[in-house]
């Protein structure tokens, strides 16, 4: 057992003697209540704890959160943020109290040696009721009410909250218990994809985070814990990242009380939370079914209150694990020359990105220059700021160069994988890579590397390179694209939806005299959704490939030289609620021969 | 005392008359004005609908977005090349009602209602104002619920092949839990209303109805 997980586990222990709860979790709280502790938390740990409303419920009763960090009352924008929802559905009490239980402990073990580096790296929210009005109906009308209090207007109450979401909403066949076209069923859908403040509340208090890293939603019950994709059994992009993090959050679960919790369950869910967000995002999601598990009836709902402890002490582990992938950098590649680990490394200042980070100094090849068909050294260089790493897992693949680049991913293609021990401190792991042969699908001399690492300590929560360090990327040409000195970015719009396509050359790199043109594409007919967001410049439909050619003007009598071109590209979906562009950029070299003698 | 008399009786003609001869006002309002209705791509485009126009979906179904065009809405649609046709809205609204009156089922489903719950003096039922007001000129008694929210019934469904759960599934209930029963089979909790309960049980599916659990107040 490794240092984390020893403390993780008596953390764990510590908390099932219930030495540090104030709160008492001996019955169930009203919904009175539990707005009144997190109050209370918030008004005994100023220095760390904020209740702040992030929207009202269609009723207009508040939806708390907690935020916990140091400097709480202000907002550092250089920190990630994790976002812990709870009671999406109002019969689920068990989950509310989970909620509750992880603010606690979060307020009451700020400063523990293991959690405070962590910590003071992230602003934590914990939302423990999504959806107050449901709630509070469950303790004066029907206590197995599940949806949100929405007056339908034809004598049926309430929305679906966790099939309200946009992605893939309204799909299926439209029945319990995948989403419901009828208002007076359990699972009714609503009226379109975010029809209901509850979930606008929550969209938009998220895609409004700086760096949102990762998501954790209880329910109950069940006994289970769930990763996108829920609308399909099919593997979601980077399903390997997800499996591995649902895995491990699995054993650490088991490993307090012995309750192992499944990783799937028996029918679809569509418009589902950690779907739209991984689909929107790659901001890594799971859903907890709580305790307790059987085939019980409604009875599942209400388990007696001695269960509370017991299902939010579990839980606990799977929780600090995620908080520290999020807030505790260990493992690192760079992705660039300037960075330093930090996440993001580099972020869309709205003309280009702030650093290239798909040119990371930590991969680089021997011999330096690529020939097609040739196989090359490959070298991944992982830094390690923590004591040795054992058994830690480095893969490295390739891809044609793609906005966005996100590894693993369905498109690349694994070079290698090694698991090895990392030392504190700087360790170069060698792959061999036969160089392809040919073009890439558009028709480039031209490759992109990713290289993963990955630690039961330290596990990457998402795919995109510039938002993990535990993901470093670089581009490479081979000998015959200086040849060739063709230019050209292609895209191919990766997400689910529309997203508008943006090219831009940072002019700066390049050698005096030298200016890159980008060239319109050609015009199309504007999409409505293009035009209901009044976006102008070309929009890819989920899975197109464009190609946007550069044109490279060189001023008569320039001098021989090698230059390089930087270019940044971009898709911002279209989308409702805040538009967060995603993208990767591609540095050229192109070389000016020197003008050929007079005849 | 004479004039009292004459009161009396007044009294009680306008009382008997009323209540021998009053037909109740309908339950069921059908609307004059059409629905507007125009067609999306995907729920994304709905979404986007309600952001930048303020259009309010009433309705759904598929790709058809159901909504009435107040103000300048329907001009900017049309600038934005949606096509906004009329439709009329009492195939389209629904609502879901009680039902009492003649003790026969048959009509409700011939009517093609959707029954919620059985009670013992009526049903619940739900259906586009048009089939409810087919209903109800068929002389049964239709109100609003007026508090009295249906609940899905609490089931037990055992499977004896795991593989039929597609087929309870496709029923349309909300399930609770689910999983192996040992070796006899698979069990399914949910809730379901009449109608799944009837589909499940016309597939010959045992659908054991559980304690419909009281408005329990913690």
């Amino acid at each position: 057992m490794t240092r984390g997980r020893t403390f993780v586990f008596l953390m764990a222990l510590f908390v099932a003697s219930g030495a540090f709860a104030a709160i008492d979790f001996s019955a169930y709280h009203t919904p009175e209540q539990v707005d009144a502790e997190l109050a209370a938390l918030a008004t005994a740990n100023p220095a760390i704890a904020l209740r702040v409303s992030i929207g009202n419920s269609v009723e207009g009763r508040p939806i708390w959160a907690l935020k916990i960090s140091d400097n709480v009352a202000t907002d550092e924008p250089d920190e990630g943020d994790v976002v812990i929802v709870a009671l999406h559905h109002a019969r689920e009490w068990v989950a509310a109290e989970a909620g509750l239980f992880m603010a606690e402990y979060l307020v009451e073990h700020f400063s523990d040696p293991e959690l405070a580096d962590c910590l003071a790296n992230l602003e934590v929210w914990v939302v423990p009721v999504a959806n107050p009005d449901g709630y509070l109906h469950t303790t004066t009308g029907y206590r197995y009410w599940r949806k949100n209090r929405r007056d339908n207007g034809d004598g049926t109450f309430g929305v679906d909250l966790n099939r309200n979401y946009a992605f893939q909403w309204g799909e299926g066949v439209g029945l319990d218990p995948e989403g419901s076209a009828y208002s007076v069923d359990d699972t009714y859908w609503g009226s379109a994809a975010f029809s209901e403040p509850e979930t606008m509340a929550l969209r938009d208090f998220i895609q409004g985070l700086d760096h949102p890293r990762a998501l954790l939603s209880f329910h109950t019950y069940g006994e289970i814990f769930l990763r996108p994709w829920s609308y399909t059994s099919a593997d979601p992009p980077g399903e390997s990242t997800l499996a591995l993090l649902a895995q491990d959050s699995i054993d650490r679960i088991s490993a307090v009380h012995g309750h192992t919790y499944q990783e799937t369950i028996w029918y679809r869910a569509f418009g589902e939370m950690t779907d739209y967000f991984w689909h929107e995002r790659r901001l890594a999601g799971f859903t907890a079914e709580l305790r307790p598990t059987g085939t019980l009836d409604l009875a599942g709902f209400s388990p007696p209150a001695s269960q509370i402890l017991p299902a939010a002490e579990e839980n606990l582990p799977a929780v600090l694990s995620l908080l520290k992938d999020a807030g505790c950098r260990r493992l690192w590649i760079k992705d660039h020359a300037a960075d330093s680990g930090s996440e993001p490394s580099a972020v869309w200042l709205g003309d280009h990105w702030s650093e290239p980070f798909w040119t990371s100094p930590d991969i680089w090849t021997e011999p330096e220059a690529l020939v097609e068909g040739e196989t090359v050294t490959l070298h991944v260089r992982v830094h390690n700021d923590g004591p040795m790493a054992s058994g830690a897992l480095v893969q490295a693949f390739f891809t044609d160069p793609r906005i966005a680049l996100e590894f693993p991913s369905l498109t690349s293609t694994l070079i290698g994988q090694v698991t090895v021990d990392l030392p504190p401190g700087d360790t170069v792991v060698d792959f061999s890579w036969e160089v392809p042969t040919g073009t890439n699908s558009w028709g480039e001399y031209h490759w992109c590397v990713g290289a993963l690492v990955s630690h039961p300590e330290d596990r990457p929560l998402t795919t995109l390179i510039e938002k993990t360090s535990n993901l470093g990327g670089r581009n490479f040409q081979t000998v015959q694209a200086l040849a060739s000195q063709f230019l050209a970015v292609a895209a191919t719009n990766f997400l689910g939806v529309d997203a508008e396509f943006r090219v831009t050359i940072d002019p700066s790199t390049l050698p005096a005299g030298w200016e890159v043109v980008v060239p319109p594409l050609p015009q199309r007919t504007p999409s409505r959704k293009a035009r209901l967001l009044r976006v102008e410049g070309p929009v890819l439909r989920p899975g197109e490939t464009v190609m946007q050619p550069l044109r490279l003007r060189i001023a008569p009598g320039s001098p021989a030289t090698t230059g390089t071109i930087q270019v940044n590209g971009v898709l911002i979906p279209l989308v409702p609620g805040q538009r967060s562009p995603v993208g990767n950029g591609y540095t050229y070299e192109v070389r000016l021969p020197p003008a050929p003698a007079p005849p | 005392m004479r004039v009292s008399r004459i009161l009396l009786v007044g009294l009680l003609t306008t009382t008997g008359c009323h209540w021998c001869h009053h037909k109740p006002p309908s339950a069921v309002t059908l609307e004059a004005r059409p629905l507007q209705v125009l067609e999306v791509e995907d729920a994304t485009e709905t979404a986007l609908l309600v952001q930048e126009l303020g259009l309010v979906p009433l309705a759904t179904a598929g790709r058809r977005v159901f909504f009435r065009a107040e103000g300048d809405l329907l001009q900017r649609l049309t600038a934005l090349d949606y096509q906004v046709v009329d439709t009329d809205a009492n195939d389209v609204l629904t609502r879901t009602m009680w039902v009492s009156g003649p003790s026969q089922e048959a009509p409700l489903h011939e009517v093609g209602l959707r029954i919620l719950r059985r009670e013992k003096d009526g049903w619940i039922v739900s259906g586009t104002l048009r089939r409810l007001s087919l209903l109800e000129k068929l002389g049964y008694r239709l109100e609003e619920l007026n508090g009295r929210e249906p609940h899905p019934r609490p089931i037990l469904v055992v499977l004896e092949d795991r593989r039929d759960l597609s087929k309870v599934l496709a029923v349309g209930i909300d399930v609770y839990a689910m999983g192996p029963l040992g070796d006899r089979g698979f069990v399914v909790n949910g809730g379901a209303f009449e109608d799944a309960i009837d589909a499940l049980r016309a597939q010959n599916f045992a659908v054991k109805i559980q304690v419909d659990p009281a408005e329990v107040t913690p």
